[in-house]
């Protein structure tokens, strides 16, 4: 892969000097190179616990790449995941006490999209900072409406015995086959999002993220961009939570709270915001760090608020702008600062 | 008619301590641009502090609430000296985030220091209750909504009319204008962070008799407040303050006649519904507020 990362909205900006590549290459090498390594990594383990731990990653990896979606391309301050993730599990636990996992995980990705689009319509003449707060209402409404709203979900929000995912006469029943199936749809999401990073859209939807006048006098359709963007990361998260409903068989509406969306927003801005790789890396540490250092777990707002705040001003390209700076400075041939090419 | 008095001043009561927590939070807005997620976290802070020495050191109560004003004056200082200043010139992105990773920090002190169990905080008049047409009134709510006339009059009376107003409304309207002219932002910051942290413990001290205190109970006001701003448009305090009434209103009102399970939604829905129509806010004209 060659990580010219978040020099793109730089280059907007560049006039003359030698054309930078239009598109990055090897994505989909990074993608099958991902999944083998998930794959390796699901053969080595062998107890319920590893399991359980890269059921987790994979999962939180979904939610993390839809979030890239409409935070690291679309640019909206979004506090909306963790309910969409809700929703998502909401939705398919609803459809399936009739229905196959197959219907009950479409119904997550039509009624997860089809409310991110209803919600992103009403908003989306709204300013930045209004559509963040709305973010945080619609969360709140969510919330209420899963505790409340009982023909739908259940007394309280809570609901027990979830059956586990099936599909076309073949059950995932034991947690080796949820993983498998979990590298499956993450695979499927991952190319997703690298056919949009070899598109035009990737570098429209930064275009808009920086000079948002500038990008629509050239002709760029900066409101549904940022529509396509958030319904798209939405409908991940969507995916996200169905997934997560039928592999646990529980949920409740603890599990959806803004605290899960800060969570969020740490796994994206850890690894780093600007690649589409940075999700993986930052759920790795969201779902790892509380279960192996322990001093995480017990200190867990205080390190998480502080990590927040000290990856933003030090490290604003995550773990990932760190290993490609340090990796630079390994080869010993500094970028031209322009286009972030070696020379 | 009873039951519609006594739920009309609960309504009120509630749009009062939103509207103090709105101009705090519009406070910071105005002079810096930066919109304070920690906001709700320095509501609970300053019921916590007021807890603290009244029920666990048995301070009287003005002197409680009074340093707890005070002290969390200072941690608005302090606020502004590490979470923002460092990143002066920064994208406003960076630092919105780092107000969010700071409530983190100050919502995990304060639950490291009290624990998850809800605790109450003493108010001056017990559970006496005034009556006014067979509707029980009680009188923590009459307190509530004449402290808040005072301090939003004394708020709006600076800011509109005495020499730091007019420069948090300079920084407003334009920055680097108002810089030119020789007005110390560095001071402003720290000031406009400091009080509007204060504002945020007069709403908690006010707030906290009349429910359990937990880490929570900032968050929601929060939420309230910044629907009540933006509904307010940004713009004039005098709509901000309506706007928080409303919502104190419309909760209420729609707990008591509509269904009282979803009473927390309804302000939300308000909004909603208000953004789709007008997306710039009832009273506002910046639809492109900064962030």
């Amino acid at each position: 892969m060659k990580p010219v990362l978040g020099s793109d909205v730089a280059r907007v900006d560049v006039g003359a000097g030698p054309r930078p590549p239009v598109y990055r290459r090897h994505q989909f090498v990074g993608v099958l190179a991902l999944v083998a390594l998930a794959s390796l990594l699901a053969i080595v383990l062998d107890s319920a616990y590893s399991y359980g731990l890269m059921a987790s990653w994979l999962t939180m990896s979904i939610v993390g790449l839809g979030f890239y979606l409409v935070f690291g391309l679309g640019g909206q301050f979004a506090f909306s995941q963790a309910a969409f993730f809700g929703l998502g599990a909401y939705s398919s636990a609803w459809a399936t006490r009739s229905l196959s996992f197959g219907w009950g995980f479409l119904a997550a990705l039509a009624i997860g999209g089809g409310v991110a689009f209803l919600f992103a319509l009403l908003v989306f003449r709204s300013s930045q900072f209004y559509f963040a707060i709305t973010t945080l209402a619609f969360s709140q409404i969510a919330l209420v409406v899963f505790r409340e709203f009982d023909a739908f979900t259940a007394s309280g929000g809570e609901i027990v015995g979830i059956k586990k995912p099936d599909l076309a006469g073949f059950r995932f029943d034991s947690d080796l086959r949820i993983v498998w199936l979990l590298i499956g749809v993450l695979a499927i999401a991952l190319a997703l999002v690298a056919m949009i990073e070899r598109s035009p859209l990737r570098r429209e939807a930064l275009a808009v993220n920086a000079h948002p006048t500038v990008a629509a006098t050239l002709g760029v359709p900066t409101g549904r961009l940022r529509l396509l963007m958030f319904v798209l990361g939405s409908c991940f998260a969507a995916a996200a939570g169905s997934l997560q409903a039928h592999r646990i068989g529980f949920i409740s509406t603890d599990g959806f709270s803004v605290g899960l969306a800060i969570d969020i927003f740490l796994i994206l801005l850890l690894g780093g915001v600007s690649s589409m790789w940075g999700p993986l890396i930052g759920a790795a540490f969201v779902v790892l760090a509380p279960e192996k250092l322990r001093f995480i777990g017990n200190y867990r707002g205080l390190v998480y608020g502080a990590l927040l705040v000290v990856v933003i001003v030090a490290f604003p390209k995550g773990l990932v702008g760190l290993f490609e700076s340090i990796w630079s400075r390994v080869q010993r041939r500094p970028r031209d600062a322009r286009t972030g090419e070696r020379s | 008619m009873d039951r519609f008095i006594s739920l009309f001043t609960i309504g009120i009561a509630q749009g009062a301590i939103i509207s103090i927590v709105a101009l705090g939070f519009l406070l910071i807005y105005k002079a810096t641009g930066v919109v304070n997620f920690a906001q709700g976290d320095l509501v609970t802070l300053g019921a916590y502090i007021a807890v603290w020495l009244a029920t666990d050191h048995g301070w009287p109560l003005l002197g409680a609430y009074g340093i707890a004003i005070v002290v969390l004056f200072v941690v608005g200082v302090l606020l502004e000296r590490f979470a923002y200043a460092p990143l002066r010139g920064r994208s406003i992105h960076v630092v919105v985030i780092s107000t969010l990773g700071a409530a983190l920090v100050i919502r995990a002190i304060i639950l490291k220091w009290k624990g998850p169990t809800p605790t109450r905080l003493a108010g001056p008049f017990k559970f006496d209750v005034v009556k006014f047409h067979g509707a029980r009134i009680p009188k923590q709510n009459l307190l509530i909504i004449a402290v808040t006339v005072i301090a939003v009059g004394g708020t709006m009376l600076v800011f509109n009319r005495t020499q730091f107003g007019r420069q948090v409304r300079a920084l407003a309207n334009d920055r680097v204008t108002a810089m030119l002219q020789g007005i110390r932002t560095n001071r402003m910051s720290m000031l406009t962070f400091g009080l509007s942290a204060a504002m945020s413990a007069l709403a908690g001290v006010l707030i906290g008799p009349t429910r359990a205190v937990t880490v929570d109970l900032g968050f929601s006001v929060m939420l309230y407040a910044f629907a009540a701003a933006i509904l307010g448009g940004m713009g004039r305090l005098g709509g901000v303050v309506v706007a928080a009434i409303a919502i104190g209103l419309v909760r209420q009102l729609g707990a008591g006649y509509i269904n009282a399970d979803y009473a927390e939604i309804y302000p939300f829905v308000l909004m909603l519904a208000v953004l789709a129509v007008r997306p710039e806010g009832l009273f506002g004209s910046e639809a492109g507020a900064r962030l």
